[in-house]
């Protein structure tokens, strides 16, 4: 007989040579049943620990907002009464909001500009386009 | 409960009630299963708690082209093949002990087995993970070469080859370190 038949086909070495502390599959079957229970609070607590900086950073940024647009406005003062110093920023500061690519976002009317078009000439190149 | 009973009351909303029907139903089994690859019951107790979560996560998913026993024992070597390897590479960089066989025997309090059985033991430890799953499938748990297709997503020619390979090598090792034992 081959030796090397002999080894594996032994019965013996296919028993289960493990075991197991006692009661170990009773408390493993309770461990395991809990687990849609944690997962369910341990989503919840992902949930709030994330949203925490997310508020955190709302409230910073809407505080600024607040700040920024009470100086912007001069604290509800009248333009008469605002200082000339405090004029020349929120030029500056609406200057400064402009983007230098689209100059003609707040437009500013001179002479040169001319006037709106009166309604009796708008209704007359109406016309010539409606008898075309 | 059958897995098509325990996949029935999952659908119908009583989803906590199925996973604990499943629990009973396959972590024995399961360990089992674990407990064979890894060799040793700390490793084994701790991935069964990752393999029963993922588990729960993936049920939404599960579409039951397969067995519901079939789509478990898939999830559950996965993760341990995947705990084998991580614990090889961690030995391979120094991260943990050179002799990542040390761990499947020595000192392990709930081995049982005779002299003879821990240097089987010690010899399937040396093969790479995927082949030490496929020998344990075949030689200890006497699986169907179609049920381990299934589980490890090989074709059965494949996996008979990755057996009679492993079979070699393990016969091979157990002659040439212990000729009197064997």
């Amino acid at each position: 007989m081959d030796k090397k038949m002999d080894i594996l086909e032994r019965k013996d070495l296919r028993r289960n040579p493990y075991s197991v502390p006692e009661a170990y599959f009773d408390q493993l079957q309770e461990r395991l049943g809990a687990i849609p229970r944690q997962e369910a609070l341990s989503r919840r607590e992902d949930s709030r620990t994330r949203i925490r900086p997310v508020l955190a950073w709302t409230a910073g940024i809407a505080a600024m907002l607040a700040v920024g647009l009470w100086v912007f406005q001069g604290s509800g003062t009248t333009p008469e009464s605002v200082s000339p110093e405090v004029l020349s920023y929120e030029q500056f500061a609406i200057a400064d909001l402009i983007p230098h690519t689209e100059p003609y976002i707040f437009y500013v009317e001179d002479s040169q500009t001319p006037a709106d078009p009166a309604e009796e000439e708008m209704i007359d190149y109406l016309m010539q386009y409606q008898n075309y | 409960m059958t897995g098509e009973e325990i996949l029935a009351l999952y659908r119908s909303g009583d989803r906590e009630r199925a996973f604990g029907e499943l629990v009973k139903s396959y972590s024995e089994r399961l360990y089992w299963h674990v407990r064979g690859l890894t060799g040793n019951h700390e490793d084994t107790d701790d991935l069964l708690q990752d393999i029963f979560v993922k588990i729960w996560h993936s049920l939404p998913d599960f579409r039951g082209d397969s067995q519901l026993y079939t789509w478990v024992f898939r999830i559950a070597t996965n993760e341990t093949l995947n705990f084998l390897r991580k614990r090889s590479l961690r030995a391979t960089f120094g991260l943990d002990s050179p002799d990542v066989t040390a761990r499947v025997t020595d000192p392990d309090p709930y081995f049982d087995g005779d002299e003879a059985q821990r240097l089987l033991s010690v010899a399937v430890a040396k093969l790479p993970p995927r082949q030490r799953a496929v020998f344990h499938m075949r030689y200890f748990e006497e699986m169907p070469y179609e049920q381990m297709s299934q589980i490890m997503g090989t074709s059965v020619g494949a996996l008979k080859a990755s057996y009679h390979f492993a079979y070699e090598k393990v016969k091979d090792y157990l002659l040439r370190n212990f000729p009197d034992r064997f």
